[in-house]
């Protein structure tokens, strides 16, 4: 059960919090500004922009992307350059959380200076951990794929195992995701300390052991927080002045609460460190 | 939406069949039967062979001496890799290697011998021919000389023995695992002999192509198929007669005022019968699909209730429905006179509705292809685009305009939109004309004969109105039923009905029909920015091409008043002049959207001061999207 400890600790990196949570809140910012470009262009006098701010229509959605493929590269172009920004921010950042919350820092000038040094180990975890990922979801999935190429189905008595087989392999990669992302926490956090690449990976490895059942847990915390956020989208069709208000504060408080539950993920997992 | 207690349909079902023998009541002769046959089919499930007998009778009701019959033989379609069927195509189709293939695996169909009815041989002078494409590696159509003219109003008595091996499907007809066999465009059938506007009579009988297939007189049809004792059997009419010996059943179908016959095998089916307005349902499928049956059901009947409505009842005592197990599933998605073949997958949600759209949209076939029997071949539009019309109207009318196929997750789509997506978003629109013939087509076959077709007819329903659209297929429908309907016919009938309400908009819907279906022009109406010149403003509405098509621009001022402007011409280009003193505030053209022929609604309207709001709302929505998106992508970071 979690302690007044550790929460008091991870509010402690408050100033960190909030620095990652305006982060968060520019590339949004930066995103909604591509958007709007684009929807400014593209839409150009047109009273359809009704239709879809209201929520999804198929109609408006297929004549839109279809009649301005042009600029959909265009902005996809700037949006890539951004994945690889936030790919790299992203390490920045919590590389920053991580080793404030391993070395017992609090300070926001302490969280730099973390993640300044720990950035270039941390980019090789994440790159390992990429690889190890996407070598794991290959040898997972190709012997699957392989009966839809060619005419594999002729070979089967009823297609109920193939899609059993496929709803099982999905909950696999959901398990294997979550371990993964368990791993790629707690080897970082261990490195802190030993300052040891295989040492940290042989400890990471004990530590997911003992802690696999918060991991799920903390991890399944996260990923409803994203499907919650996803549906809210959904469910607002017509955006007001008032509601659109209340929608940022509400999509906001959620990144800011999902960047906590991340901190307090580390503060409970580096409690059982050393 | 209806709900059902399987189990007790399935045993009610199974007592009202049987009790009632719904086959035994209906009118069997709406037809001028042509062709009739009588045919002896012995099935060898071991080498997918079946010996067969048939005793043809064809009628010359022209008044021509014919001194050949033609005959389609499109089994040969499958005999090998370089008939005009599969000379095209790509090595692979539905997956499988066509180059590395089994030589057993070829099908063929092969007359031992034809005499006429003194006997005399008819087999020694039968040659093929290959009037479409001259490919003689194609067997698909062949020639049998007369031996005596035949007069007109006088019949030709024909016996043919003949082999049918079916092939390990490639596509439709063939065999699978486990015993699966379809028999469609099995046996010796004779083209239609055509008299042309002028008089002169021709046959009407054109290779086997890859897309169409049908164009066949009507008839009677007696056939008894001899095979092994566990297969259950599903076939175009009713089962008059079943007799069964230690190893093997005889099983006799009769169908009437039919243009094609075909059946299905399968020991592994599991069979739902059901009967609807005096209409029997059956329905046969593997039993991993058993949940599909309440949903083809349900499909068959809304069908069958609105088609009864709307043109007329359906005309034949019943329909099979085949639900081809996974191993075959290149056998499905097809249409045969009171049967056809569907296509399920286990685990498809209701939500999805791909089962209901495609089960409905063959059925619609027993009335475009069935009853209004067109030639396909040349005019596949009056066939498929008219089914995809009214399989739109039927989706969309019971499951809701924007969310008949798919609603899911807040992603939902409608059949008629889903329609008119498929043929706006292909690569070239103007690829093709809609009254292309099947086999001269050069874009993609469905978005033009399908969607292009559909779209023009929900494009024509909202100009004249459902009502005044209804009147017209319905007339259409009475007219030509159990005849061979061409595009002439349907204008016709359209210039006919129109006439009676408003003889303007008959000679526009003429222009607009000759624009739709005889030239590849596209309609993609814009406006241009206004311009504004001494006291006046001048606005600019563009369609993209000189399509005929009548459509309403609508301008708002700012005091309020909103006037509509009827743009009827087929002029490219539409000006307005009005004055400033009471300025626009928007253009829309076609501010209904009737003219779903229409490649792009985005750019109908014009609005001079834009609500900014709107555009910062779905930004917002983008954003926090894409902000939670990347979050979820960098887990690992």
């Amino acid at each position: 059960m979690m302690n007044l400890k550790i929460l008091t600790s991870a509010v402690k990196q408050i100033q960190s919090i909030v620095f990652v949570f305006l982060v968060q809140l520019g590339l949004g910012y930066i995103i909604y500004n591509y958007a709007s470009k684009y929807f400014n262009l593209a839409f150009g006098k047109s009273e359809l922009i009704n239709t879809f701010k209201n929520g999804f229509d198929r109609t408006v959605f297929s004549d839109l992307t279809h009649n301005t493929q042009e600029l959909m590269y265009y902005f996809g172009k700037e949006v890539m350059i951004l994945v690889v920004v936030y790919f790299f921010l992203s390490i920045f950042l919590h590389a920053g959380f991580i080793g404030n919350i391993v070395n017992e820092n609090t300070s926001i000038k302490s969280y730099f200076k973390n993640a300044l040094k720990l950035f270039l180990p941390y980019l090789g975890y994440v790159i390992l951990f990429l690889i190890i990922y996407f070598l794991i979801t290959i040898i997972l999935w190709y012997p699957y794929t392989t009966i839809f190429n060619g005419y594999p189905f002729s070979y089967f008595d009823s297609e109920k195992p193939i899609v059993i087989i496929g709803a099982l392999l999905l909950f696999i990669q959901f398990i294997l995701t979550i371990i993964v992302w368990g791993l790629s926490i707690l080897t970082r956090m261990t490195f802190v300390k030993t300052k040891s690449f295989l040492q940290s990976i042989k400890d990471g490895i004990t530590l997911l052991k003992k802690n696999i059942l918060k991991i799920v847990l903390i991890g399944i915390v996260l990923l409803l927080i994203h499907i919650f956020l996803f549906a809210l989208s959904r469910w607002l069709t017509d955006l007001t002045l008032t509601n659109f208000v209340g929608y940022l504060v509400i999509t906001q408080g959620f990144v800011l609460l999902r960047i906590f539950i991340r901190v307090l993920s580390y503060q409970i997992f580096n409690d059982k460190l050393f | 939406m209806k709900k059902y207690n399987l189990p007790l349909i399935i045993l009610f079902s199974f007592f009202m069949a049987n009790l009632h023998g719904q086959c035994e009541n209906y009118t069997k002769d709406q037809s001028i039967k042509v062709t009739n046959y009588e045919m002896d089919v012995y099935y060898n499930d071991i080498d997918k062979k079946a010996n067969c007998q048939q005793k043809l009778v064809w009628n010359n009701f022209s008044k021509d001496t014919i001194n050949e019959l033609r005959f389609y033989m499109y089994m040969n379609a499958f005999s090998h890799r370089n008939t005009t069927f599969l000379k095209d195509e790509d090595s692979k189709i539905f997956g499988q290697d066509l180059e590395t293939r089994k030589k057993e695996e070829w099908g063929y169909i092969y007359i031992s011998n034809a005499v006429d009815e003194t006997g005399t041989s008819l087999s020694n002078n039968m040659y093929y021919d290959q009037p479409d494409d001259g490919n003689e590696l194609d067997s698909t159509v062949l020639v049998i000389p007369l031996k005596k003219p035949l007069l007109p109003g006088e019949s030709a008595n024909i016996e043919i023995d003949f082999t049918v091996k079916l092939p390990r499907t490639i596509v439709r007809a063939g065999y699978g695992k486990n015993g699966y066999a379809l028999f469609v465009h099995w046996f010796p059938q004779p083209g239609v002999y055509e008299i042309d506007d002028q008089g002169h009579g021709s046959w009407n009988c054109h290779q086997f192509f890859r897309s169409t297939e049908f164009y066949a007189d009507f008839g009677d049809y007696e056939v008894s198929i001899n095979l092994p004792k566990n297969y259950i059997i599903g076939a175009t009419g009713c089962k008059i007669n079943e007799k069964i010996t230690s190893d093997r059943q005889k099983v006799t179908y009769h169908a009437h005022d039919v243009i094609d016959f075909g059946f299905v095998v399968y020991p592994h089916f599991d069979k739902y019968t059901y009967t609807h307005n005096q209409t029997e349902i059956e329905i046969l499928m593997p039993s991993e699909h058993c949940a599909f049956a309440e949903r083809y059901l349900d499909a068959i009947e809304k069908a069958l209730d609105f088609m009864g409505d709307y043109l007329g009842k359906y005309p034949y005592p019943k329909i099979t429905v085949i639900d081809p197990p996974v191993h075959t599933l290149n056998s499905g998605f097809m249409e045969y006179p009171m049967m056809i073949t569907g296509a399920s997958f286990y685990g498809i949600p209701k939500s999805i509705r791909t089962v209901e759209s495609l089960v409905t949209h063959e059925f619609l076939h027993m009335y475009f292809m069935g009853v209004l029997a067109s030639n396909e071949k040349e005019e596949p539009w009056l066939d498929e685009g008219f089914v995809t019309y009214f399989e739109d109207k039927i989706m969309d009318h019971y499951y809701g305009e924007k969310h008949s196929i798919i609603n899911l997750l807040g992603y939902h789509s409608g059949s008629a939109e889903n329609t008119r997506i498929e043929y706006t978003t292909m690569d070239d629109p103007s690829v093709d004309a809609i009254a292309t013939p099947g086999y001269e087509i050069q874009g993609p076959y469905k978005p033009i004969i399908y969607s292009k077709t559909a779209t023009m007819l929900k494009t024509l329903e909202n100009i004249v109105g459902e009502k005044v659209m209804q009147n017209t297929l319905r007339e259409f429908f009475e007219e030509y039923k159990f005849k061979h309907p061409k595009e002439k016919d349907f204008r016709k009938i359209c210039d006919k009905v129109l006439r009676e309400s408003d003889l303007d908009l008959a000679i526009t819907i003429d222009g607009f029909l000759q624009d739709a279906l005889h030239t590849k022009k596209t309609i993609d109406f814009w406006v241009e920015e206004i311009e504004y010149r001494n006291n006046i403003a001048v606005v600019r509405c563009h369609k993209g091409s000189n399509f005929k098509v009548p459509v309403t621009i609508r301008v708002a001022f700012a005091s309020g008043l909103i006037k509509n402007y009827e743009w009827n011409n087929n002029l490219e280009m539409f000006e307005i002049i009005v004055g400033v003193k009471d300025p626009i505030e928007s253009i829309i053209i076609d501010p209904k959207f009737q003219i779903q022929l229409d490649l792009n609604f985005i750019n109908n309207s014009y609005i001079i001061n834009q609500d900014a709001t709107k555009e910062k709302a779905a930004s917002m929505k983008v954003a926090t999207f894409t902000q939670s998106l990347f979050e979820f992508l960098t887990f690992l970071f």
